[in-house]
């Protein structure tokens, strides 16, 4: 089945099907336009993901496939059956002894992350398991050179492809240090707008003129915000672009918006600091992203290990925020042999983000296998996004604590709950 | 084994997949618990302080609990019948509804299919755009222009497939009202293409000479169509009792989409008690809301807040942080007030004005959860 923008294959899980789906794959990536050499490498992981399911028996189970166009990058996904793959294949993130048969079976599935931009493997659902394959495009870098802004005055107003790029560039000149790296690459910004996965709202002068803007991620249910920037020395200007940012999705159903990279310019008034301010007194180096909540808060549940309880109840006194706390104790019941966790990798921004697949009680081992492996491969930060949500995740708040994490702040609705984002100790000044 | 799960990605059509439910507050003992406060004034709804008027009150007190095992009357008869001697139009011209939420969605079912739009304003009662959304139907919004519906744009957004322009007079939540004057020069533009609503929640709470009553515009216009509701001044908001009045050909076209028997027999004779009222009641509360109005706005004035205060039982306050923020902070104080991120005011919130003491109280809650 093919729509305008995804391919989509079914077929048995078996190797005799190998072909039928790399050929797809890869046909499907070069036509949503990957480079022949990224589309090879996204047929890499699938087919090394197909080589690990294959492996593990179950007669007549199928493997879904699909390729999708996201605009500014393609992503292959794959949903098979859970059992087909074992829990501790998910956790191999390194290959300690590659004459280990036990490790070698498993192999596939660390070649195959690391040959894609990012990996995202979540559990659907329908019970189904989903890993996700990206590659994104290449853009060309394009540097704007340095031109004195018209005074203006400039205002949010209607924009067109050539005002993103500008914008872009107008970024880069303004905020070298504190941007994501996609902003080198305009035509890239350019995409990420059309694909609809980002809003963006410009001040121009209505002569071609870009005088700031903010961009948005716009998830189902928190925006991840950057910006307003602004270029120009006009008071109220990014309080005018924050203004119509927020007019623009206070009615698209999310519940939040985050700005994790935020710059001096962005107006206080509009956000809340999420880090409370004793955290890095104790050394910690955490993000500090700003807060707003766009809808009111009727209240929720969350569930506490008691090692975190202090912690949460700070940081909920402090947002004043209507909770139940639940702290969680465990009496003796069943808890899972072997833990998984669900990993995020942005390679370009040194940047892992870790949560939870399944809450088992070798956790404490696992994370430290993550931090070793992502440490490895030159990732610097490494976060956990731990769910007050999910009363059976709490158990690994002893894990994470052992294994060098430490909570920095809690971010309201950032999950099915709200959720406690951990910082890795040993990543700090790295 | 688990059941199959329905494919819900070709059972759902798009327009319905892509708006997310309305997600109604909690109740009001669960937000006390969750707040930890031991009372909450509700000001967040625009709810008349005062309650019903007294022939309500006694209607309601009259209904025996045996009667609620009898279907009520399918399209409140006696009800139209007296709105048809107050307004002095047809019965026929009425139709009832459970609040004016269901009455609005009448009109878009009417009148709309795929492809076609409706046009109000970005910055009014949000169910027009919402009800369009799950219809299946492009909501153009025009931005409120001084606060107040812009005619001349609303007219240039037009096109052919434009079937119901929505205005809200007085408009919630800013309280700005179009004169009679400007209404008849607006009706006259459209010149009878599209349906015309005028949406009257507020009515009864203006007190100006120039504001227009929209019934007596019906026999002039026959593509207008009036809402009114007994949520509001009359304080039957938790009956759900609303209806819409409009040329009898029209509104015989509308019934067609109307659910009978979705009004009950409570709601339709506390409406009939409170068209019996000798007019105290109104008198009584736009008294109230006058003094607690002057009150609120010179306390403002002191604290330096920017305030939009027009017609209606409501005043707009621009905060100097998150109003999301600053309703958690008042909520644990104990008042309940209107966040108004969701109306396209981010940092503003709409107040409901209640008697000189709760505003004093509220007053000094909000001096301290902006501090």
């Amino acid at each position: 089945m093919n729509t305008a923008d995804t391919a989509e294959l079914i077929v048995g899980i078996d190797l005799r099907y190998l072909p039928v789906v790399t050929g797809m794959v890869e046909q499907s990536a070069i036509t949503f336009g990957l480079t022949k050499e990224g589309a090879q490498n996204l047929c890499l992981a699938v087919e090394e993901l197909l080589n690990v399911l294959a492996a593990a028996p179950g007669a007549g189970e199928k493997i879904r496939v699909t390729v999708r166009d996201g605009g500014y990058y393609t992503e292959a996904c794959c949903y098979f059956p859970p059992h087909r793959i074992p829990v501790s294949a998910l956790n191999v993130t390194k290959v300690q002894n590659p004459y280990d048969e036990s490790v070698i079976e498993n192999l596939g599935i660390v070649l195959a992350a690391r040959v894609v931009d990012s990996l995202r493997l979540v559990r659907e659902q329908d019970g189904l398991m989903s890993i996700c394959f990206t590659m994104d495009k290449i853009y060309p870098e394009q540097i704007l050179p340095v031109q004195v802004l018209p005074p203006g005055p400039y205002a949010p107003g209607p924009y067109g492809q050539e005002d993103i790029k500008q914008f872009a560039q107008r970024v880069q000149q303004a905020y070298p240090s504190v941007i994501p790296e996609f902003f080198r690459f305009p035509g890239k910004v350019a995409d990420m707008v059309r694909s609809r996965e980002f809003g963006i709202q410009l001040a121009t002068d209505g002569k071609g003129n870009i005088g700031g803007g903010m961009l948005w991620r716009q998830g189902e249910k928190m925006i991840d915000s950057l910006g307003p920037y602004v270029f120009v020395p006009q008071p109220g200007l990014a309080e005018a672009i924050i203004q119509k940012v927020l007019e623009n999705v206070s009615r698209k159903g999310a519940v939040c918006m985050v700005n994790r990279l935020p710059v001096p310019d962005v107006p206080k008034a509009f956000f809340e600091e999420l880090a409370p301010p004793q955290v890095e007194d104790n050394g910690l180096l955490c993000e500090r992203p700003l807060y707003r909540q766009l809808d009111e808060d009727t209240g929720s549940t969350v569930y506490v290990h008691p090692n975190l309880e202090p912690f949460v109840r700070q940081c909920i006194d402090r947002l004043v925020l209507p909770r139940n706390i639940v702290v969680t104790t465990y009496a003796g019941e069943f808890i899972e042999p072997h833990a998984a966790f669900g990993v995020q990798v942005a390679r370009k921004r040194h940047l892992a983000i870790l949560s939870t697949i399944v809450a088992g009680r070798d956790a404490a081992h696992i994370l430290a296998q993550y931090v070793s492996s992502l440490d490895d491969d030159g990732i610097t930060r490494i976060r956990f996004k731990l769910d007050l949500g999910d009363e059976s995740e709490q158990v690994l708040v002893p894990a994470l604590r052992s294994a060098g994490f430490s909570p920095c702040y809690l971010l309201p609705w950032g999950g099915t709950g709200d959720i406690v984002v951990f910082e890795h100790r040993q990543r700090q000044g790295s | 084994m688990a059941p199959t799960q329905p494919p819900l990605d070709t059972l759902v059509p798009p327009y319905i997949r892509k708006i997310e439910a309305y997600v109604p507050s909690k109740p009001d003992d669960v937000l006390r618990s969750m707040y930890h406060t031991s009372s909450l004034v509700r000001m967040n709804n625009n709810e008349n302080v005062i309650g019903p008027p007294q022939k309500s009150i006694e209607a309601i007190m009259n209904f025996t609990p045996e009667r609620a095992a009898i279907y009520p009357n399918g399209d409140s008869y006696h009800l139209r019948h007296r709105l048809s001697e107050v307004f002095r139009h047809p019965a026929c011209s009425f139709l009832i509804g459970n609040g004016a939420n269901e009455v609005i969605t009448f009109v878009i079912k009417t009148f709309c299919q795929k492809g076609d739009n409706i046009i109000t304003t970005d910055k009014t009662f949000a169910v027009y755009e919402w009800a369009a959304g799950f219809s299946g139907v492009e909501a153009r919004l025009v931005p409120l222009k001084d606060h107040a519906f812009d005619e001349e744009a609303m007219i240039g957004a037009i096109d052919g497939r434009t079937k119901v322009i929505f205005i809200c007079n007085p408009n919630n939540p800013t309280g700005t009202y179009w004169s009679e004057a400007r209404l008849r020069s607006f009706l006259r533009r459209v010149d009878g293409r599209q349906i015309v609503v005028v949406d009257e929640a507020y009515a009864e709470f203006v007190d100006q000479p120039d504001y227009p009553e929209g019934m007596n515009l019906i026999s002039e216009f026959p593509n207008l169509v009036v809402f009114r509701t007994f949520s509001k001044m009359y304080g039957l908001a938790a009956l759900r009792i609303g209806y819409l009045a409009g040329n009898r050909n029209l509104v015989d076209i509308i019934r067609r989409t109307c659910i009978v028997y979705s009004v009950n027999t409570l709601a339709q004779e506390a409406a009939l008690g409170a068209l019996a009222d000798d007019g105290s009641h109104i008198r009584r509360t736009r008294e109230l809301v006058r003094a607690s109005k002057e009150f609120l706005i010179s306390e403002l004035d002191r604290m330096n807040l920017p305030w939009i205060a027009g017609e209606g039982n409501f005043v707009v306050i621009r905060l100097p942080v998150s109003d999301t923020l600053v309703y958690r902070r008042l909520m644990a104080k104990g008042y309940m007030v209107r966040t108004m991120t969701g109306f396209r005011f981010p940092n503003h919130i709409r107040v409901t004005l209640h008697d000189l003491p709760v505003m004093e109280g509220f007053v000094q809650a909000l001096r301290s959860s902006i501090a």
